[in-house]
C-alpha cells in the first residue's frame, strides 16, 4: 500500500517524535531513521522532510545547529523548548486518532 | 569518510547546475547527497546522483521549490523579528529611549536646523544599516573566495539587504512620486515649515529604523559569522 499521502499529514509529528528521542539529527539521518524503524515501510522524500524541518524551524519548534563532518557543513536539528511541549501534544493527537480510527476500522474491538 | 575531489567537482558541478547559488541550500544538500551516496552501495556519484538523490528531492523542480519555500520562511522570519524589535521600542522600558531620541532630535533640529537634523537621522538611521549589510556581503564574498567555495552569497544576507533598503525605496516613492503628485513639493515644504514637529518625527522615526535593523543586523550576523 502506498502510504506517502498518509505520512504526509503526519510527517511533522514523526520529525518532533525522534527528535525528542535524539538530542539532534541532521536531514540524512531522520530519513534513514524512519526507515529503520518501520523496516523500510516508510520513506520519507527529501522534497516532502526539508521543508516541514525548515517550517518548524521558523515557528521556533526547531533550532539548527553547524558542524563540520568529514569537511563539510553539516545541519543540525534540534528541539527547542516550544517544541518539545508541541512534540508531546501533537503524538497524544495522532495516538488518539489513531485509537479512534482504529475503532472505526475494527467496530467490534472499539465496543469490547 | 569523505568524497574524494573528483567526486566533490561532480557533486559541486550538479547542484551549481540545478542553480542552488546560496550557502544554506547548498550546503544542506551537498551534505544529504554526500551522506547518502556514502552509505550506499553505488559506486560511481553521477549514477547515484541520477537514480538515488534527483528522485528522492522530486528532481530540479523539487529542489527548487524547497529552496523558494525556504526563502519565503526566511523573509517572513526577518520581517516579523523585525516587527518584534521595532514594536517593542514602545514599550516599558524601551520608551525612554524613543523619549530621549525625540527630544535630542527636536533640541539638535533647534540649535543645528531641520536640514542638518533630517540628514544626520537619515545617515544614522537608514544609510549606515546599508553600510553594515555591505560589509557584511563583502566580508562573506572574500571569505568564500579565498576557502575556495561554491558559492559567494548566503540568502540570509540576501534578505537583510533587501530589508535595510525598503525605508529608502519607500521614501523615494513618496518623495518621487506620492509628494509631486498629490500634494505637491512647495505645499509640502510649506507644510514642513509650518509644522517643524514633522520633521522631528520623521527623524526619530529614521532613528527607530536605524536601531532596528542594526539590532537585527548584530542578531542576524552572529549566525552568518558562526559558519565562517
Amino acid at each position: 500500500m502506498s502510504s506517502s499521502k498518509l505520512l504526509k499529514g503526519s510527517l511533522a509529528t514523526i520529525v518532533l517524535k525522534l527528535l525528542e528521542e535524539n538530542e539532534k539529527m541532521y536531514g540524512y539521518e531522520i530519513t534513514q531513521r524512519v526507515k529503520e524503524i518501520t523496516a523500510g515501510e516508510f520513506k520519507i522524500t527529501e522534497g516532502a522532510l526539508y521543508p516541514t524541518l525548515h517550517k518548524l524551524e521558523a515557528e521556533g519548534m526547531l533550532s539548527t545547529e553547524t558542524q563540520k563532518v568529514d569537511n563539510r557543513i553539516r545541519k543540525y536539528y534540534s528541539l527547542t523548548k516550544e517544541g518539545n511541549a508541541e512534540a508531546q501534544t501533537k503524538v497524544a493527537e495522532l495516538e488518539e486518532f489513531l485509537l479512534n480510527l482504529h475503532k472505526l476500522l475494527n467496530p467490534k474491538l472499539g465496543m469490547g | 569518510m569523505s568524497l574524494t575531489t573528483a567526486q566533490h567537482d561532480i557533486l559541486v558541478k550538479y547542484l551549481k547546475a540545478v542553480e542552488i547559488k546560496h550557502q544554506e541550500p547548498f550546503e544542506e544538500f551537498y551534505d544529504h547527497i554526500a551522506t547518502g551516496f556514502e552509505k550506499s552501495h553505488v559506486l560511481d556519484l553521477s549514477t547515484y546522483i541520477r537514480d538515488v538523490a534527483q528522485p528522492a528531492f522530486g528532481g530540479t523542480k523539487g529542489m527548487l521549490k524547497i529552496v523558494n519555500e525556504q526563502n519565503i520562511i526566511r523573509k517572513n522570519m526577518i520581517w516579523k523579528r523585525a516587527k518584534e524589535i521595532f514594536f517593542g521600542l514602545f514599550g516599558w522600558p524601551a520608551i525612554g529611549f524613543v523619549m530621549v531620541s525625540f527630544m535630542l532630535i527636536q533640541f539638535g533640529a533647534q540649535q543645528f536646523g531641520d536640514r542638518f537634523i533630517v540628514l544626520f537621522s537619515f545617515g544614522i538611521g537608514l544609510v549606515l544599516p546599508i553600510f553594515v549589510v555591505f560589509y557584511g556581503l563583502i566580508r562573506f564574498y572574500l571569505h568564500c573566495k579565498r576557502q575556495k567555495l561554491p558559492y559567494t552569497s548566503n540568502n540570509l544576507n540576501s534578505w537583510l539587504l533587501t530589508a535595510v533598503n525598503l525605508p529608502i525605496a519607500l521614501l523615494n516613492v513618496g518623495g518621487s512620486l506620492v509628494i509631486p503628485i498629490f500634494i505637491g513639493r512647495d505645499n509640502f515644504k510649506i507644510f514642513l515649515n509650518a509644522y517643524p514637529i514633522v520633521t522631528v518625527c520623521l527623524s526619530t522615526l529614521f532613528l527607530l529604523f536605524g536601531f532596528t535593523y542594526l539590532k537585527l543586523l548584530k542578531e542576524r550576523f552572529i549566525f552568518k559569522l558562526e559558519l565562517s
